[in-house]
């Protein structure tokens, strides 16, 4: 089964890969902050993966921790590095 | 001060799963749940009062819908003629208070063709992916459930101005 | 019975898979910001879902069970309020939506 998790794991960066396209082409902010969703959900699945691929369970707390890093990357994207200012 | 146990409770069995069960977590552990619960009770979430028998509905409903909101995305996304019409509808609420509706506002964007744009508290307006009244019945229905979760009345339709 | 819960996991793993590729093309394809919002929040929480329920048929504790489910919920409910903040914020900068022409 190892096979398969990290053949999958390598597939999903893959898609994050191609993906970051949109983030380089833009053509608006809101259009790169997608990255942070995009990182943040296939990273996510990817790091579980591994984990199970590699029999490294400290990974999952890796994701974990990449899963609150989104969540606040996208708030601080949306507040600070767009609108460039505070409220 | 039974919220406050049962949130106690409901803290000690995530750092639990966090720290996968070793005894000298417990040390960091403990601290780490008086602040998030006095955290929580400061920054006022209180108002978060779900029925039981609410979500035993809920649940099974949003995961299925939430599904078939990911299928009908990635169908959309992979067919030659990106079938796509969006549209930008308003939304008001019959759900009678706030924490209720922004739950429900943040429940939108997974089901199918929907997603919440902007939240006022009467009202929300959500993106579709398809013009036409399939938005607001899909809206409609998780509002009953979200009701139903919340152990809410809702106003009529008619109650409105 | 471990032949079954294999294949079943990795029928489950798979099928998540086809989700992030089927996200990532509407990313790519999609004609505006909205749209791609729809496409990245709900076929990504929907593969990641299907990854957990395939990794969740091959756990050895239940702390490990609860904590794939933790993570989940967790990536959840900061992607639909993510995509909330990106869709107010694209809003609220005039950002037109991309409407079809009849």
């Amino acid at each position: 089964m190892s096979g398969l998790y990290l053949g999958v794991a390598s597939f999903l960066l893959l898609t994050i890969v191609v993906g970051l396209i949109r983030i380089v082409r833009g053509p608006t902010p809101a259009d790169r902050i997608l990255a942070a969703q995009l990182f943040g959900t296939t990273g996510v699945a990817a790091l579980l993966l591994l984990a199970q691929g590699v029999s490294s369970p400290p990974l999952r707390d890796v994701a974990l921790v990449l899963a609150l890093l989104a969540a606040f990357a996208a708030a601080a994207f949306v507040r600070r590095a767009w609108t460039g200012g505070e409220e | 001060m039974r919220a406050a146990i049962v949130r106690a409770g409901l803290l000690a069995a995530l750092w639990w799963v966090l720290s996968g069960g070793a005894w000298s977590s417990w040390l960091f552990g403990i601290p780490a749940i008086a602040a998030a619960l006095y955290l929580g009770f400061r920054l006022g979430s209180g108002g978060w009062r779900w029925t039981f028998a609410g979500a035993v509905r809920f649940l099974p409903f949003f995961l299925w819908r939430s599904l078939s909101g990911g299928i009908d995305v990635a169908w959309r996304s992979l067919s030659p003629s990106l079938p796509l019409d969006p549209d930008l509808i308003e939304y008001e609420f019959r759900l009678p208070e706030t924490p209720a509706r922004v739950f429900m506002s943040n429940a939108i964007s997974l089901l199918p063709g929907t997603l919440s744009a902007e939240y006022a508290d009467e009202k929300v307006r959500v993106h579709t992916l398809l013009r036409g009244p399939g938005a607001v019945r899909e809206l409609e229905r998780l509002e009953e459930r979200v009701a139903g979760l919340f152990g809410l009345e809702m106003a009529s339709r008619g109650d409105r101005a | 019975m471990t032949v079954i819960l294999n294949a079943l996991s990795a029928a489950l793993i798979l099928a998540g898979a086809f989700f992030f590729l089927a996200g990532t093309v509407g990313l790519l394809r999609f004609p505006d910001v909205y749209t791609r919002l729809h496409a990245l929040t709900k076929a990504d929480n929907l593969g990641l879902g299907l990854v957990v329920l395939g990794l969740l048929l091959q756990v050895e504790s239940l702390s490990e069970g609860v904590k794939l489910l933790v993570i989940w919920g967790l990536v959840l409910a900061a992607g639909a309020t993510a995509a909330h903040l990106v869709a107010r914020t694209a809003l609220e900068h005039d950002i037109r939506l991309w409407r079809r022409r009849e």
